[in-house]
């Protein structure tokens, strides 16, 4: 008699933690939701007919607005350009030094990682007026490489990448080299199929870091076609006002690309984030 | 596993490749006209580049100016491009120091021709415009571009954010009203019409909350009562009977009588009063002649039969308002083309192009010629009463007008919202100090 | 092993790279902070400490930096508690694909770019007249509310917004830990009568401590670095500042008061606060968690 009272209660508690954990999915995803079905109605509809959420008169005004008033492939593009770059050279800076961190012996080694280790502690939003006279007195303002070679390495990258390396066996490393390994082949042949997951890990954070980043290209970047995605939400604000519709169906084609990435690879996307968690 | 991953960052490197192949392509163009201007075998072709705000009627008019210019100049490119207002200014700064990633011409607001004019990064006014500038300017249009002497920026316009008033013709008509000559006649509109619901408007009846409106109205009912916001040092005085009145005033207008909120300081409304007046759901909004174009542009209404404006009643007896530098034009001193760039304001300057795109900007003239100019009043007759009155502006003062707004702003807000000073007079007087110790006594 | 060849050869690079983009920035922003500094001027005077000196008569720079604690404490404890829940609630759930579904859902707003949620909840969710809460409210008979233009309410509409935009990251990294734990601790805690929240407290808890203190450092560390919401959905810092925190006063006094000196010093505060909560990360990191 208990054990079935007890089989009903863990059942009722099951159905709550179930319909606990759809509601807040349904609360995640209603805002893009509304973004979606509000890019499909025109700006007076909104404001006339505000108590609706579904269209009554379904457009395209305005995504036809944002690629025709606005250069939107050319701001894809330089998003792809920047996060492309960025992310491969990171992931090539950050394992190679990251191996050499992990497996050589050479002077001031402690000296030199400790720099990366306090460099890691400055956010850049602390350094935002510094970085920008840095870029500018370097010409490289209002260049897409403005945001690429600031970029190139990451210092959580290296200590991620290291942590990794370490625990492969210096074994399988010496006795390559007894084999006449050349120092890349090692690296290339070796080290790098045993990090995967951190690669892995590394790709996700560098490419969801540099896509989404707002701050930079906002201070960087100058002309209107040298923009990424994030910049172009606010292209349809006047002075006075928002174009709402247009604004709405922009955001929904910068959110696109972002999206079929990580439903794509959304398992690699959280085994990455938790790996990060343990290490 | 291995060749999943290896194949993603393939096609990647490949996706890279092929949109940065289209990208140096684009590039090489520029390139390769930059060579051409700098290497000028047979013809020299310039290119300049010209910066402003965005706007969609003054964008559709910077573009034909540079239109017209080019088929008379077919030697020299003019580039256009414009920008968010809000991105606007931090750009000009940035791409000024940048002195290769920016523009040749800069559209700038006077307002901050005060922060830009002794920096260096402007290139100074030839003389040929200073003497037009010595006959024929107002004060208030070149009061920011000067320092020591010399001018920085050429005055696009008479800036004047009083005087006028947006009134929807439709709902006056509607309600059996007829436009207010006096300000009583004014407020007794607003209390009939104003309707509120919650923190949300129905019905403004006289809007005046926007970021210019406030400041320009309260410092025009002052001085339209024979006060000054200044001392005789200098310094300011907002703590006069007649400051103190008049904020009273504006202060009861939100609060107590509701004719309008705050929404348009404090963000979340979805826009200005005009914009609300223009979807029928405001009387009055007091606002410079620019909101006109927006009302045809964006709205596609009419004037005269939506809308009207009018002049708007002066609080006190005398007409007497502060104005600031508007919208100018200034060259970059790191420009390499400054010639060119001077050759494209001289011809923007001149009336009869100048002229139609003060029309399609729904801009004052800064110059009294044009004021004479019959062709911009047959143009613009809805100006008309405001032009008389442009010779009653007194510049507003040479301070970064943005600091000096936002304060006032925000102790409107505060006066409005909150207990935090016992008496308006009390805000006033901690207005008076912060605005002195930054923009008078810091300096 | 050695090469220092090979070693050089890849290490050079590299610190050019870290010194130039990484540590100058700081000891160059530093340098800047005693200067009144605007570098389209030709001068720009030494001026000491006066930047800093400034600081204690600044209200802005007052009310941001209690704004931002407040928001950094507020959020990050609601955070906390909201996704550990989460995890716990997902661990039990058997169905390997129905959990890994709701992880994926609860990541999506991580994703996205910030400022796209940011101008949606601007636009469809706060505002006044067309966001949905005030529809709500509408429809009910009751008065509109301005909730990003009331300054009593812009910085709790923050806070709920940034808990919604970044808890998916946390509970993955929660319910992550929690899988790592094995089970058999569960069991005996289980066997021993215990109900499900005291061995949440004395059993899971305890041995999710390392990766508790790893979430919340890092959490607290990446909150006070927010910009996007305080810029694009609470319009600037407004109203009357009571949104703005410190991230963004640095970037209005640079790249609009074009006072890069001054906002150099109030960065350096800023980096002050993160090297503190850095430091003590690094501390509770040393103590053994062990098992």
């Amino acid at each position: 008699m208990a054990s079935v009272n007890s089989r009903k209660r863990k059942h009722l508690a099951k159905t709550i933690i179930i319909v606990f954990l759809l509601i807040v999915a349904v609360l995640v995803v209603f805002p893009y939701t509304l973004m979606l079905l509000t890019s499909f109605r025109s700006t007076t509809e909104i404001l006339r007919h505000s108590e609706r959420i579904w269209p009554i008169n379904w457009t395209v005004a305005g995504y036809i607005k944002v690629f025709t008033r606005a250069p939107f492939f050319k701001w894809f593009r330089n998003s792809v350009i920047i996060t492309g770059s960025v992310t491969l050279a990171v992931l090539f800076t950050s394992t190679i030094t990251g191996f050499i961190f992990a497996k050589y012996q050479f002077k001031y080694k402690n000296t030199l990682f400790f720099i990366i280790l306090a460099s890691m502690m400055v956010p850049s939003q602390v350094t935002m007026v510094p970085s920008f006279l840095i870029v500018n007195w370097l010409g490289l303002y209002n260049k897409l490489t403005a945001l690429i070679i600031p970029a190139l390495v990451s210092s959580f990258g290296i200590f991620l990448c290291k942590q990794f390396i370490e625990d492969i066996p210096d074994s399988l490393c010496e006795s390559a080299k007894i084999d006449g390994a050349a120092d890349f082949t090692i690296y290339f042949r070796i080290i790098l199929p045993q990090i995967r997951p951190a690669i892995g890990a590394l790709a996700v954070f560098t490419f969801l870091g540099t896509w989404n980043d707002y701050l930079g290209p906002l201070i960087m970047l100058s002309e209107v076609e040298r923009m990424t995605l994030p910049l172009a939400l606010s292209f349809f604000n006047s002075q006075h006002s928002t174009d709402i519709n247009a604004t709405m169906s922009a955001a929904t084609l910068v959110m696109l690309p972002v999206t079929i990435v990580f439903i794509a690879f959304q398992n690699q996307f959280i085994k990455g984030v938790s790996l990060t968690g343990i290490k | 596993m291995k060749s999943r991953i290896f194949s993603i960052i393939l096609a990647m490197v490949v996706l890279i490749g092929v949109l940065a192949g289209c990208g140096g392509r684009a590039g090489d163009n520029t390139d390769k006209s930059a060579d051409t201007s700098s290497g000028g075998d047979k013809k020299e072709k310039v290119e300049i580049k010209y910066w402003a705000h965005q706007n969609e009627g003054w964008n559709k008019s910077h573009k034909e100016l540079a239109e017209k210019f080019m088929k008379v100049n077919p030697d020299i490119t003019v580039l256009t491009e414009f920008f968010p207002y809000d991105d606007f200014e931090s750009k000009i700064q940035t791409s000024l120091m940048s002195k290769t990633g920016g523009a040749d011409i800069y559209e700038l607001w006077g307002g901050w021709g005060v922060d830009f004019s002794p920096t260096g990064a402007l290139a100074k006014v030839p003389d040929k415009f200073v003497e037009e500038f010595k006959k024929d300017y107002f004060a208030p249009t070149l009061g920011s571009f000067e320092h020591d002497g010399a001018y920085y920026g050429v005055p696009l316009e008479f800036n004047i954010e009083v005087g006028g008033l947006l009134v929807n013709k439709k709902l006056f008509d509607e309600k059996g009203l007829s436009y207010p000559k006096t300000w009583d006649e004014m407020l007794k509109i607003a209390d009939q019409t104003s309707v509120k619901d919650g923190a949300v408007m129905v019905m403004r009846g006289f809007d005046f909350v926007t970021y210019d409106n406030v400041t320009y109205t309260w410092l025009s009912m002052l001085m339209s009562k024979g006060a000054s916001y200044f001392n005789e040092d200098g310094t300011f005085n907002f703590t006069s009977p007649e400051a103190v009145d008049a904020m009273t005033q504006l202060v009861s207008y939100v609060v107590d009588k509701g004719y309008t909120n705050l929404d348009a300081l404090t963000g979340g409304g979805g826009g200005e009063g005009h914009y609300f007046l223009y979807e029928d759901q405001a009387m009055m909004v007091a606002r410079g002649p620019w909101v006109i174009s927006e009302g045809i542009e964006m709205y596609g209404l009419q004037q005269g039969v939506d809308f009207d404006y009018i002049a708007m009643p002066w609080y006190g007896d005398k007409i007497a308002f502060p104005a600031e530098t508007g919208w100018g034009l200034v060259v970059a001193e790191s420009s390499q083309n400054k010639d060119a760039a001077w050759k494209f304001i001289e011809f923007v300057m001149e009336p009869e192009n100048l002229v139609p795109h003060l029309q399609m900007c729904g801009m004052l003239p800064p110059r009294q010629s044009i004021i004479d100019n019959t062709d911009y009043k047959e143009r613009m007759p809805h100006v008309v009463p405001l032009l008389d009155i442009l010779k009653h502006g007194e510049y507003i003062g040479h301070f970064n007008t943005d600091v000096f707004k936002e304060a006032i702003n925000n102790m409107f807000v505060e006066l409005c919202t909150t207990n935090n000073y016992p008496t308006i007079k009390d805000g006033l007087a901690a207005l008076e100090e912060k605005l002195n110790n930054e923009l008078i006594l810091g300096k | 092993m050695k090469n220092n060849k090979f070693v050089f050869a890849v290490l050079f690079p590299i610190f050019v790279l870290v010194i130039v983009f990484l540590v100058l920035p700081l000891i160059y922003g530093l340098g800047i902070s005693f200067f009144e500094y605007n570098p389209l001027r030709q001068t720009n005077p030494f001026v000491g400490l006066s930047n800093y000196a400034k600081l204690f008569r600044d209200d802005v720079f007052i009310k941001a930096t209690t704004n931002t604690l407040f928001f950094v404490f507020v959020t990050v404890t609601i955070n906390i508690i909201f996704t550990l829940t989460l995890a716990q609630f997902i661990t039990t759930i058997h169905s390997n694909k129905i959990r890994s579904f709701f992880r994926t859902v609860y990541f999506l707003p991580c994703v996205a770019p910030m400022v796209v949620a940011a101008t949606v909840w601007g636009g469809n969710i706060y505002s006044t007249r067309y966001g949905i809460l005030n529809t709500i409210l509408s429809s009910m008979g009751m008065p509109r509310v301005n909730f990003i233009g009331d300054a009593n309410l812009v910085m709790y509409c923050l806070i709920i917004f940034t808990v919604w935009v970044d808890f998916g990251y946390n509970t993955v990294l929660f319910s992550a830990g929690l899988d790592s734990i094995p089970t058999q601790f569960d069991e005996a805690g289980k066997i021993d009568g215990a109900g499900p929240f005291q061995r949440f407290i004395y059993i899971t808890f305890p041995l999710l401590r390392r990766t508790f203190v790893f979430v919340t450092i890092m959490t607290i560390i990446s909150h006070f670095q927010m910009f996007v919401q305080f810029m694009v959905l609470a319009q600037r810092g407004g109203p009357n500042n009571a949104s703005t925190v410190l991230t963004f006063y640095v970037y209005k006094l640079a790249f609009i008061n074009k006072d890069m000196g001054y906002a150099s010093a109030v960065a350096f505060v800023l980096f002050i606060i993160i090297m503190v909560v850095t430091l003590i990360q690094r501390r509770l990191n040393r103590i053994d968690w062990g098992y």
